[in-house]
């Protein structure tokens, strides 16, 4: 019951803070920008009867985050040596 | 005599107060119970009313426009719909119509009493979402599609008797159900009278018209005998004493994985009052869902929500190319192929080359 409270009391305040959202219409983007990529896919699907797009993704997604790794680990080192009593 | 407590004390007293108050308060109930209802139990109360008068419903009342005065020939019926969007999450358990000729209007400048004849339908549909609702356009009630009971019984939603409709049908759900706060339902009722081609009856609006076999689709005419303005309207009702998904009271068993069986000589009662005191249901959870489904397309947040979900559709699709003849395709496909064996072996190499110089 304290956490259905608790929940309940939350959800108000979430709510009341949107309500001014919700009487607002809903977005919708221009149709030409569903139809380019729509066009953009059948432009890679047409690539990729040659050229492997999903291997071409899969390579550049581990180079970028096998980078990312080595950034992040010198990141919190560099953090750690901010620290007066670490060296 | 005065309370005299250190006031850090005196803060902890008056919270524990009110908050056994406040708990008090959550279990008061006071009971409804439904006239000429004997099998719907007791309610706690009317939870909206709405109609012709008196209407409590947040937003305004919505007439199906288009099925008013449809004739097929063979039945005349009428929709009526209501707009429910409840400020709070809100249980509803029954709903009851109030339908109610008006023996005063005139049928073309002819003074004419309700109907006597024909057998008479009253049906309730309920669709979620939209600016209208779902069975408004020429929607025909059919036998085969009820999802309610009616505690009246002699007026079957299915099966209907020859009589003529009540000034009140109650329906009652087979089991409650939740209508989530600042959701949109629409309460729909459908009246129709299968006996009688022009009997005259609620949907008695407009002449036949011999030429198309139909009654076209237009507004209710003067000469009806439904007086909209005052003689019809719908009540919602919750039900908690059922006890069923009550907010406030201990989630299934089911839920939390323990099976139900008391041991000992105090049963499973500390285990299941600290469910109660902390475990949340799934209706409290779920509620949170829906928020983000009623504002992930308002603006400002909708305009990243659409772009996301148009960039989703990026991939490779299908081809609208193909190969002229199976030559081409005897060179394309290993060519394919050893790109896919370069790409990897040249990762490969990258790797290499990368961990060789990976200064940390």
């Amino acid at each position: 019951m304290i956490t259905n409270a608790l929940l309940l009391a939350g959800y108000g305040i979430i709510s009341l803070l949107l309500t001014p959202l919700k009487v607002l219409a809903d977005v919708s983007l221009d149709s030409n920008i569903h139809a380019s990529i729509l066009t953009a896919r059948t432009y890679l699907a047409n690539m990729n009867i040659v050229l492997p797009i999903s291997t071409i993704l899969a390579v550049f997604g581990l180079i970028i985050a096998i980078e990312t790794f080595i950034l992040l680990y010198k990141a919190v080192n560099w953090l750690i040596r901010k620290i007066p009593t670490i060296n | 005599m005065s309370l005299t407590l250190p006031k850090n004390k005196k803060l902890l007293f008056y919270f524990a107060f009110g908050l056994a108050g406040f708990l008090l308060a959550l279990t008061t109930k006071a009971y409804y119970t439904i006239e000429g209802c004997p099998d719907c139990g007791a309610y706690t109360g009317v939870v909206v009313t709405t109609g012709g008068t008196g209407d409590l419903m947040l937003d305004t009342d919505f007439v199906s426009s288009a099925s008013f005065g449809y004739n097929d020939g063979v039945t005349d019926y009428w929709n009526i719909a209501e707009r429910f969007v409840p400020f709070i999450d809100t249980r509803v358990c029954a709903v009851r119509a109030k339908i109610q000729y008006d023996p005063a209007q005139t049928d073309n400048g002819t003074a004419c009493n309700p109907p006597t004849t024909g057998e008479q339908q009253i049906r309730l549909q309920i669709s979620t979402g939209g600016s209208f609702p779902s069975y408004s356009t020429n929607y025909h009630p059919t036998a085969g599609t009820a999802n309610i009971s009616t505690c009246v019984s002699d007026i079957d939603p299915i099966a209907p008797p020859s009589q003529q409709v009540p000034a009140f049908v109650w329906f009652q759900f087979s089991s409650c159900w939740t209508a989530y706060a600042w959701q949109t339902y629409w309460f729909e009722f459908s009246l129709r009278n299968t006996g009688y081609q022009q009997a005259k009856f609620v949907a008695y609006q407009t002449a036949y018209n011999n030429s198309v076999g139909a009654v076209a689709f237009g507004q209710i005419a003067t000469n009806s005998w439904l007086n909209l303005d005052n003689n019809w309207s719908f009540e919602i009702i919750n039900n908690l004493s059922q006890g069923e998904n009550e907010p406030f009271l201990p989630p299934a068993t089911s839920s939390y994985g323990f099976t139900d069986k008391d041991f000992g000589l105090l049963g499973n009662m500390f285990r299941d009052v600290i469910v109660w005191l902390f475990f949340p249901d799934q209706a409290n959870l779920e509620r949170f869902g829906n928020l983000w489904d009623t504002i992930r397309l308002k603006p400002p947040i909708g305009y990243f929500t659409a772009a996301k979900d148009e960039l989703a559709l990026v991939g490779v699709g299908t081809a609208n190319i193909a190969f002229d003849t199976t030559a081409a395709a005897g060179i394309i496909t290993p060519l394919r192929t050893g790109i896919i064996v370069i790409l990897w072996v040249l990762f490969a190499f990258w790797i290499f080359h990368r961990l060789r110089n990976l200064d940390l």
